[in-house]
């Protein structure tokens, strides 16, 4: 009994030891990690005491649940909570293939100048910001002067109220952040192409695959695991809608079906310096986006997946 | 090889960024004299009014501005620390300022860390009354009544509403900078168009709707357009709102105890005019996402015959329509009467530009007041900080004040300098606005009581979600997405959001 | 070969190419739209008659944009920014990515890794970061947009799991000739990583032109702003409806759009060095067997 106890505790011991230049490496990181982000991180227990900023935040006094219940009282929390779902729903089911789909097809260019000139171009609008973007999307969306409309009436159609109709606003939401980040967001996959080997490709050639079949058998498994990962922290990610650009674009005609949790928060509570509130919602959204996180990555090591942890 | 090429001309580049980069050293840099040796400084006398205990006091003060977009206009080699009228502040008052500047936006996010921090200045400029409600509330802010006693003597001869708008609970919790009566507005209005269309003046309802159907139709403009993303939304639209009652967000009732403007009657009947307006195609759809500029651009490109504008934003686009010689074409129109006869258009912003708080924790409260005192004490310091050097920056033709060419230079120091507003009128001669200015004195009339109440919890906590839900509101029952007939729904919504809460604690407390 | 297949795969190059086309032309107008605003006269600016081509030629924007002496040090700051701070992001990034892909030979993997992922969700918030920032000396330095978010644990993800594909044969072949774990990493791991490390720059460097938080609350001088802070300053500028008097000093239009263009400027060039990394077939033959 005791020889194999001994024996466990030595192997532990041993490679512990023998990793040592693994801690090493680990050591600025963590200490970085620690300093920064985990020292501070007992201003979490803002949201759970009220806030005086003469008192800071260990004098503050303890209100346990009362922010999360002002929080879930507030009449329009459902209708928020709902909408974030449905806005992060809808961005995940449209925003996340594109880049992927674009990314494959831009491999398939010959033409290698073509393929870089693509590249280059396409990832601009993601160094634009909301605040320039959404003033222009709000001028070519106009009803009377903007130039979709123009073509629609072109067409024999009505104008279409984009920014100010609310079943539609959502749809310019997700069209816009489409457009601004499909050729970023397609440089992880690009990189992950190149990892494969051309002797799969050579491989499938000789097999007699087209190009579609090469596409199916080749390209697509060999990013297969990238794709997972991101879809994982894209879940994880599940809570954060863009708040900025929603702050920019939305207005009062569509503030029912816009209004997300963090921009009802900054418009209403921030303006009030309510910091309590504030921290609430976002410890909120925060155990949402955990629990979302692990779920996935569990799921993804049932289907045999590596995973993220 | 392409690559060598792109890798030369970033190199290229950013050395001649750096190179052009080397004039900037904003410490030591070579701080230009605009006198040019000439003694034309009438000022040799000391400082009046010189603060008793002088020498006891700290003459080393903190102050922390808040955003102003003209500081960004200092030449190479100049600071806010570090300019010709800050050596002459320095040298005329014997004070010893450090002013540091917060961001343009976030500002009471970081006077909050600031303050938490404990390291703070001795004034922070602030420009938003529910901020300053927020920090007096928590106990943050030093009461100055005892101080100004002391040191402050010409600063306490600022305007009455100011210091009223200032007191919690009977003291004096910051120290006002008077608003000039400058946050003024109106409905800007083609006075070409209108002579044309024939109607003689632009005053009651009937008349501005004939004035937009003949825009729409003889023009193919819409008739109004305006700020609805702003934080009232088109309860703001002054010149509009004046026709039907409101335009301040507290109204007075008969018995003398206020109610919402935003759920009161004379709300709805305005919103259904706007409704009719705006289903005949009138009112120009965009106006939910539109702030100043874009009401700036629509009428610059004459795509709407009327829209809501500050004064100094229709200078910009009468310079604007100067370049295709059509100045003066736009003009204030007078506000929109009520049946009556009467409108009212209120002061936007009240009676306080800006509020100077001093923090509890602060250190040298007391050299802040006597700095700021000094400054306001001697006349030649306030015109100075105003105008600039006499014959460098202005000159006086008889009485008139007008600005030489080398004005501008004086431009980037005077929004922080400057203490007090008795240069208003002449300032803005010497910049051009007081054409733009001058007709809507007449045509703003009140005072908000909401500007300048004491602070109430209730209205604090709520306010801001109150004003959104009645401007979201309003915006829907424009458009048609809510239906008009829920208006009463509608008030009991807002009565319940705490708006019946807020107006009773309001009542209360006057 | 069957004349069908050859049909097929010419439809689809032309497809393939029209799409790309398609896409560059929808992402690069607003881009000439900006661009041509920048050299436009402000009236035509203002009164919404500038679209793809310059009206009232002028240099005027870009002169007094390159006089800014703010803009110019936050360009510099940017700069700096995106070489140092990438450089340090990416060095830890690999530090701590190479022992927490190693599963079986790192004790203690999965804690670290929950440490690591746990900040992704929650922290402690602005007001004790920045009390713990000024305690550590970094206010109003760079440096404090740097050090506290040296590691993102996003990329930091990224790059393990990147290791972790590389197989444990290479590593094994190296071991057993006599190398350490750190010439492991250093003459196996990175060099096979090119593409991971060069995309992860990219992002680092992104994030470091984005950044506009960290600056508000750290920094002070106005100075040390680093680009993106200047950037919203002149962009958003304040529609204030209070203070009027000083409107006339407020950037144009065409001064906006100048800024805006010159600042994507250095960040648009990093791409193209990072693109000569993604070379396929980094894997054929190293190991055979």
């Amino acid at each position: 009994m005791k020889a194999r106890q001994i024996k466990k505790q030595n192997s532990l011991i041993n490679s512990i030891k023998e990793a040592s230049p693994y801690y090493l490496m680990l050591l600025p990181g963590l200490i970085l990690l620690i300093i920064y982000k985990y020292l501070p991180i007992y201003g979490v227990t803002i949201a759970f005491k009220n806030y005086n900023i003469m008192k800071g935040i260990l004098g503050s006094p303890w209100v346990g649940l009362e922010h999360f219940e002002k929080l879930f009282g507030m009449s329009k929390f459902y209708q928020m909570f709902y909408n974030t779902l449905i806005i992060s729903f809808q961005k995940i089911v449209f925003q996340f293939p594109f880049p992927i789909i674009f990314a494959i097809l831009l491999n398939e260019l010959k033409n290698q100048r073509f393929k870089k000139v693509v590249q280059t171009v396409t990832y601009i609008p993601h160094f634009i910001s909301w605040v320039i973007i959404s003033g222009i999307f709000i001028d070519i969306l106009s009803p009377s002067t903007g130039i979709v409309n123009y073509i629609i009436q072109a067409l024999g159609g009505k104008p279409v109220r984009f920014m100010t109709d609310p079943d539609i606003f959502r749809g310019v939401l997700v069209v816009s952040s489409i457009w601004k980040d499909f050729g970023y967001d397609a440089i992880i996959y690009l990189a992950a192409i190149t990892t494969i080997s051309q002797e799969q490709y050579e491989a499938a050639i000789v097999d007699g695959a087209n190009r579609f079949q090469r596409i199916w058998h080749v390209t697509l498994p060999g990013i297969s695991s990238t794709v997972i990962v991101m879809l994982i922290l894209r879940l994880g990610k599940i809570m954060d809608v863009g708040h900025e650009q929603i702050l920019m674009m939305y207005n009062n005609a569509v503030y029912d079906k816009a209004d997300v949790l963090s921009t009802y928060i900054y418009r209403v509570g921030l303006g009030n310096m309510q910091y309590s509130l504030t921290a609430a919602a976002g410890l909120f959204q925060s155990v949402i986006g955990c629990i979302m996180l692990f779920l996935s990555n569990l799921f993804a090591k049932k289907m045999g997946e590596s995973g993220i942890v | 090889m392409r690559k060598k090429s792109l890798l030369i001309l970033s190199i290229l580049l950013t050395v001649a960024i750096m190179v052009s980069g080397c004039g900037a050293s904003n410490v030591g840099g070579s701080v230009k004299s605009p006198t040019d040796g000439s003694t034309n400084q009438k000022t040799n006398e000391s400082v009046t009014n010189a603060p008793k205990g002088d020498d006891e006091l700290d003459k080393n003060v903190r102050i922390l501005l808040g955003y102003n977009v003209s500081l960004d206009n200092m030449p190479a080699g100049e600071s806010i620390n570090n300019n010709f009228l800050y050596d002459y502040v320095k040298e005329k008052t014997g004070f010893n300022p450090t002013y540091e500047l917060l961001p343009s936006e976030g500002g009471e996010q970081k006077i909050s860390i600031i303050i938490a921090s404990g390291d703070t200045p001795d004034i922070i400029e602030c420009f938003d009354r529910g901020v300053f409600n927020r920090f007096a509330q928590s106990g943050a802010l030093l009461p100055l009544d005892d101080i100004l006693n002391e040191y402050g003597s010409e600063l306490l001869k600022f305007d009455k509403e100011a210091y009223q708008a200032c007191k919690i609970d009977g003291s004096i919790m910051a120290l006002p900078q008077p608003a000039e009566r400058y946050g003024t507005w109106g409905v800007a209005v083609r006075e070409d168009i209108l002579k044309e269309s024939g109607i003689k003046e632009l005053k009651t309802r009937d008349d501005y709707v004939n004035f937009f159907r003949y825009a729409k139709e003889e023009k193919g403009m819409f008739g109004l357009t305006g700020w609805g993303k702003d934080l009232e939304g088109v309860f703001a639209f002054p010149g509009i709102t004046s026709g039907f009652g409101l335009g301040s967000v507290l109204l007075e009732k008969e018995d003398g105890n206020y109610e919402w403007s935003y759920i009161s009657d004379n709300a709805k009947e305005y919103i259904v005019w706007m409704k009719h307006i705006f289903d005949e195609g009138l009112l120009d759809p965009d106006f939910p996402v539109f702030t100043g500029l874009e009401v700036r651009e629509r009428l610059s490109s004459e795509n709407a015959a009327a829209g809501t504008l500050n004064y100094w934003d229709l200078k910009t686009v009468d310079d604007n329509m100067d370049k295709v010689g059509k100045k003066g074409v736009f003009q204030f129109a007078h506000p929109m009467v009520d049946d009556n006869g009467n409108f009212t258009v209120k002061y936007k912003g009240g009676p306080v530009r800006l509020y100077n708080l001093v923090p509890a924790v602060a250190k040298n409260p007391e050299g802040a007041i006597a700095f700021y005192n000094a400054m306001v004490s001697n006349p030649e310091i306030v015109k100075t900080l105003a105008f600039g050097f006499e014959d460098v920056h202005y000159t006086v033709n008889n009485g008139n004040i007008e600005a030489t060419e080398r004005a501008v230079e004086v431009n980037p120091y005077t929004p922080y300098l400057m203490i007090g507003h008795t240069t208003f009128e002449d300032r803005q001669k010497v910049k051009g606005f007081w054409d733009y200015y001058e007709p809507l004195v007449a045509m703003t009339n009140v005072w908000d009581y909401f500007d300048m109440m004491p602070p109430v919890a209730e209205v604090s906590d709520n306010y801001n979600e109150l004003r959104d839900y009645a401007a979201e509101n309003a915006v829907k029952f424009i458009l048609g997405v809510r239906p008009i007939d829920e208006w009463d729904q509608y008030v009991k919504e807002f009565n319940s959001m705490g708006g019946q809460a807020a107006i009773d604690a309001i009542n209360a407390s006057k | 070969m069957k004349t069908k297949e050859v049909y097929m795969e010419k439809l689809f190059n032309i497809f393939n190419i029209a799409l790309m086309l398609l896409l560059t032309l929808i992402t690069i107008t607003p881009f000439i739209h900006t661009f041509a605003k920048s050299l436009s006269e402000e009236y035509f600016v203002l009164a919404k008659k500038v679209y793809l081509i310059p009206k009232g030629f002028t240099w005027a924007s870009y002169q007094t944009v390159l006089r800014n002496v703010v803009f110019r040090s936050s360009m510099m700051n940017s700069i700096f920014l995106i070489t140092v701070g990438t450089g340090i992001n990416i060095i830890i990034t690999i530090l701590c990515a190479y022992p927490l892909s190693r599963r079986k030979s790192f004790p203690g993997q999965k804690v670290f890794m929950i440490l690591f992922i746990f900040t992704m969700f929650f922290n402690g918030g602005i007001i004790p970061t920045y009390m713990i920032v000024k305690n550590t000396g970094l206010m109003n330095k760079l440096w404090a947009l740097i050090l506290p978010n040296a590691v993102n644990p996003f990329n930091l993800i990224i790059m393990k799991n990147f290791f972790m594909s590389i197989p444990d044969s290479l590593e094994e072949a190296a071991e057993i000739d006599g190398a350490s774990k750190w010439r492991c990493l250093f003459t196996i791991m990175i060099p096979l990583s090119k593409s991971a490390i060069a995309t992860l720059s990219l992002f680092y460097a992104v994030a470091h032109w984005n950044s506009y938080f960290n600056a508000l609350m750290y920094i002070t001088d106005r100075f040390k702003y680093p680009l993106q802070l200047y950037l919203r300053e002149i962009i958003i500028s304040v529609d204030s409806a209070i203070d009027g008097s000083n409107a006339e000093n407020a950037p144009t239009l065409g001064v906006k759009s100048a800024t805006m263009f010159i600042s994507m400027i250095p960040i648009l060039m990093v791409y193209p060095f990072v693109q000569k990394y993604f070379v396929k077939g980094i894997m054929v033959g190293a190991v055979k067997g």
